[in-house]
């Protein structure tokens, strides 16, 4: 049972580093290259009601739907950069029309102001996680050789390693392979497991510690 | 203290902490009524953010010539003049894109911005900043298009010394009592690399106050310029040998004034130790965003996590009864705990914090299950259950301890969201083992009844 599962845990992370090197992650619009359009409404209005016209528009549910500055009355509409400049300007034309058409405006669709934001690279918002939670796995596999020292120090290093790396890259992989988008949820669900694996991993290295102790009490 | 009033003096305190901490502490403050504690700080995940939006500059400057082809500084009869654009051809690169983003993010994380995001076109140079918005952010936005060219000319503009000789700068103060001023001195240290040390010293036995053969006092005197704004003009007094010129920006007893001077000098030395940008860039958008965030987007997390709570307080009732209970009031109290020392502290609250807050929480339950199971485990001896209660208590500390590692190391991280996550944990950790070392210990131990 237990080799079925690691066979199958093994498939998956094979599986996600074959989709990560042939299509990569899907990143969510808030970090991949978007189309910004700055629409001003000159009065107050309902975020949702304008998501659901830019997704009637640009035909998807990638839509992030933003208030500008803090007079509540211009939006911020981002969708992905993936159309081409006349595709564009008829969707902004359209999207201009709907939203006239809602609060009764007379905007000219060169009023909206259209931002090509390029994407944030992954690496430069991993990068500064990986630096710290290096310096803090060196010091927290210093406090596990030294605490589990009886239970052997190579065995309790290279399972903690093991769990740990085996767990994230279960996790990235599974990501990848359902196409979960990479968001701002993404890099504290990593903490998170990371977290538990150090607290099932102490548990049970506590546990095996306590029987190993009262096994010598017994034999005393 | 009677074992029951114990536990009712422990309940109350902690009802009492809740009403604090979940509803707050409100008294009248002339017309409203107002919290006596400190709200929330949020990250700009969760608040808005300042975007700027810098674009590569198609300006150009005209540059005049007379009729010989000289190139001088006004229009004259006769003579030509050309559009110069201010980014020449050779730089628009990759290259120096890139070479623009780095010099920013090197400028803001010496700056202290600790938390901002960077879009870079690397086909046109465009560069898109999200800043938090505070105090900061007006100076942090300097840092993106500010070239920082650093000059130190002579009267006739002829460039002495740039920003490759400069080593570094850097920022210092020092109490002065002269007889025009008393007060704290603000200086500059202009370090010089070594290849350039000796060119300072002749500088400075060059521009100096002399006495001509006429006896009239004549004074060469050289212009610091950043960007071409000058920043002192100056002769010298004495020979500089060390390669350091040190430059006051002024004394003064006044706090207002010395934090401006002080701010002035490190805002220049942060644009001068990262290097000139290659690119003249101009401010096309400077707007700020609301989060696409909302109360609402948290509702539904928020029942999921509530109705979880509720499912794991009442599987604690039913499978432990009255320890159950009492770990449920205790586990309240920790809650409570947590988030006013989160106030109190200051802690910014980013999504990561608030995994953190998460993480804390279920550690705290896993602990207080953890203790009950093995009292239950125990025959009801208080001797016992102390004994029982110290070893359950300090096995649970050692589990988390690697998680206690992980907190104190990740404070230490400049950038927000990591330290906000760390100082979360670290907190939750902490106050977790002295809250159940304390408050859950005296509640659990005068919950049993002895044996006779």
């Amino acid at each position: 049972m237990k080799k079925v599962l690691y066979a199958i845990l093994i498939c998956i992370i094979i599986a996600g580093i074959v989709v990560v090197a042939t299509i990569g992650l899907n990143v969510d619009l808030i970090y991949s290259k978007n189309v910004e359009l700055d629409v001003s409404i000159e009065k107050e209005f309902n975020k949702s009601d304008i998501e659901a016209i830019a997704k009637e528009v640009f035909g998807g549910e990638d839509v992030i739907v933003q208030e500008i500055e803090l007079y509540g009355d211009m939006v911020s509409i981002k969708v992905p950069d993936n159309l081409s400049e006349e595709d564009l300007k008829a969707k902004t034309e359209e999207l201009n029309n709907k939203i006239n058409e809602k609060y009764e405006l007379e905007n000219k669709v060169d009023d909206i102001v259209v931002t090509h934001n390029p994407k944030i690279k992954l690496s430069s918002m991993i990068l500064p996680y990986t630096v710290t939670l290096s310096i803090s796995m060196v010091i927290i596999l210093l406090y596990v050789a030294i605490r589990y020292k009886k239970l052997g120090v190579i065995k309790t290093l290279v399972t903690y390693i093991l769990w740990i790396l085996a767990s994230e890259l279960i996790l990235l992989s599974i990501i990848a392979i359902t196409r979960y988008p990479v968001d701002r949820i993404v890099i504290p669900m990593g903490l998170l497991l990371l977290v538990a694996i150090l607290t099932i991993l102490g548990f049970i290295n506590e546990s095996k510690l306590a029987k190993l102790s009262s096994d010598d009490k017994n034999k005393q | 203290m009677n074992r029951g009033l114990k536990i009712t003096f422990i309940t109350l305190l902690i009802v009492l902490l809740s009403i604090i901490s979940f509803v707050g502490l409100f008294v009248q403050d002339t017309k409203d009524m107002k919290n006596l504690l400190p709200d929330y700080v949020f990250g700009m995940d969760l608040t808005g953010y300042r975007v700027l939006t810098v674009k590569v500059s198609d300006a150009s400057n005209t540059v005049y010539y007379d009729k010989d082809g000289n190139e001088v500084d006004e229009e004259q009869k006769d003579g030509t003049s050309k559009e110069v654009p201010v980014n020449s051809e050779e730089v628009l690169n990759k290259d120096n894109y890139l070479k623009v983003k780095k010099i920013v993010q090197a400028r803001l994380n010496d700056a202290g911005i600790s938390e901002y995001l960077i879009r870079l076109n690397e086909k046109d140079g465009t560069m898109t900043v999200e800043l938090p918005q505070n105090d900061m952010t007006n100076t942090a936005a300097q840092f993106i298009y500010t070239i920082g060219k650093f000059t130190i000319e002579d009267e006739d503009g002829n460039v002495l010394l740039d920003n490759s000789n400069l080593d570094k700068v850097q920022v210092g103060y020092s109490n002065s009592s002269t007889t025009s001023s008393v007060g704290t001195s603000v200086y500059m240290s202009f370090m010089f690399n070594d290849d350039s040390k000796e060119k300072l010293k002749e500088i400075t036995n060059t521009y100096v106050a002399s006495t001509d053969e006429s006896g009239n006092e004549v004074e060469k005197k050289i212009s610091m310029k950043i960007d071409g704004t000058t920043l002192l003009e100056t002769s010298f007094d004495e020979e500089i040998s060390n390669g350091v010129l040190p430059i006051s920006l002024g004394t003064s007893s006044d706090e207002e004034t010395l934090s401006s001077y002080i701010e002035q000098a490190s805002d220049t030395a942060v644009l001068l130790n990262n290097g000139p940008l290659p690119i003249t860039y101009t401010v096309e958008q400077n707007r700020f965003i609301n989060s696409d965030l909302e109360l609402n987007d948290f509702l539904i997390p928020a029942i999921v996590v509530g109705i979880i709570l509720l499912i794991a307080f009442i599987v604690l009732l039913i499978k432990y009864k009255k320890l159950g209970l009492l770990g449920i009031i205790s586990y309240i109290g920790y809650l409570a705990m947590l988030l006013v020392i989160i106030r109190y502290t200051n802690l910014v609250i980013t999504i990561e914090g608030i995994f953190g807050i998460l993480i804390s929480a279920i550690l705290n339950y896993i602990l207080l299950v953890y203790i009950i199971h093995c009292l239950k485990k125990k025959e009801k001896e208080l001797k016992v259950y102390k004994s029982e209660y110290n070893k359950s208590m300090l096995s649970m500390v050692l589990v988390l301890f690697p998680i206690l590692i992980i907190g104190i190391v990740l404070c230490f991280a400049e950038w927000l969201p990591i330290y906000s996550f760390g100082t979360i944990i670290f907190w939750g950790v902490l106050v977790m083992a002295i809250w159940n070392s304390i408050v859950t210990r005296i509640l659990f131990l005068n919950s049993i009844k002895e044996k006779n």
